[in-house]
């Protein structure tokens, strides 16, 4: 997936690999190809001119239009991707309680969100390192095998999530931190978005060439880009 | 660093060209590849926070405040988001 010239580590590399090929397969709500045609929406998202007017808008919710977008995917799914994909700062409850009441489970919901972050990961990467995007993974036949977590609970989020004890690490923070629990509806979802996540980052002992807290300062960074509370 | 998050994140490429070039010179290109290694997984992992309305963990919450008042991190809160953006 990456040429070899680049400064990257293996387990990273191993790992993009193994999470294309999983994007490909199917997933417990939505068939190989279904996931394959999300990260055909999240691209096409970066160049749609509704998600521009959107993105210029007070309130993206005040913009009504067709997205520009090649994947077969019904619209509704379609609307959630570019939004997540081109405004997530400005995502609110309201829009997600009236996504999920009528056209989409929270299930299904969250494969999307792991789909589409995935590739969101893997795409900026090719694009900060200068090189191609990656072909959209090979979808593979077979159907989604439905199983969620029936034991997720609330903890004020706008889905259920994994739960887990409420010790803290010697980072300071809880040994499992909200946001690796916040698609624990779905356990797949986690597992495909941690597997690509974990070899970029680690909350102590980095294991990269910039120290921790440089670290910290291009995640803080970033988050203040995206207006990401959390 | 700075640059070189922010020309990532908005998708600045032939900037991020410029920057990551000027930055090998003088942080080695490891540590350029590595800072946008960081980056790349941030400007995921940030729609995952926001696409699921995950709070704050306690702790965090209940030691940050003062901190997130001053840096105008509040703002970025859910409540305070669909106060702005919702119709």
């Amino acid at each position: 997936m990456y040429p070899d010239h680049l400064l990257l580590s293996s387990k990273l590399r191993q790992a993009h690999v193994a999470s294309w090929q999983t994007i490909g397969r199917a997933g417990d709500f939505f068939t190989g190809s279904e996931r394959v045609e999300m990260v055909k929406a999240a691209r096409a998202a970066t160049t749609c001119d509704l998600c521009r007017r959107r993105k210029e808008a007070l309130s993206p919710y005040s913009v009504n239009g067709r997205h520009e977008d090649s994947s077969n995917l019904p619209e509704h799914i379609v609307d959630v991707i570019h939004r997540i994909r081109s405004d997530p700062g400005r995502l609110t409850k309201t829009w997600f309680e009236a996504v999920t009441a009528t056209d989409l489970t929270a299930q299904q919901y969250v494969e999307i969100v792991s789909v589409v972050t995935t590739s969101v990961i893997i795409d900026t990467l090719h694009q900060a390192m200068d090189i191609a995007l990656p072909e959209v993974p090979e979808p593979a036949n077979g159907k989604p095998r439905g199983q969620f977590n029936q034991n997720a609970v609330d903890v004020g989020g706008w889905v259920p999530v994994t739960d887990a004890p409420a010790d803290i690490a010697g980072h300071g923070l809880p040994v499992v931190p909200n946001i690796a629990r916040a698609m624990g509806l779905v356990p797949s979802a986690v597992d495909l978005f941690f597997t690509t996540f974990r070899p970029h980052y680690s909350l102590s002992d980095i294991d990269l060439s910039i120290s921790q807290a440089q670290a910290e300062f291009v995640a803080a960074r970033v988050s203040a880009i995206n207006e990401c509370y959390y | 660093m700075r640059g070189l998050t922010d020309a990532a994140v908005h998708g600045a490429w032939a900037t991020l060209r410029t920057l990551r070039e000027q930055a090998a010179a003088t942080l080695g290109a490891q540590r350029v590849t590595d800072a946008l290694v960081v980056a790349a997984a941030f400007n995921g992992i940030t729609r995952v926070a926001d696409a699921t309305g995950i709070p704050l963990d306690p702790n965090v919450a209940e030691t940050t405040v003062e901190m997130r008042n001053q840096a105008d991190i509040q703002r970025f809160s859910y409540t305070e988001k669909s106060a702005r953006y919702d119709i």
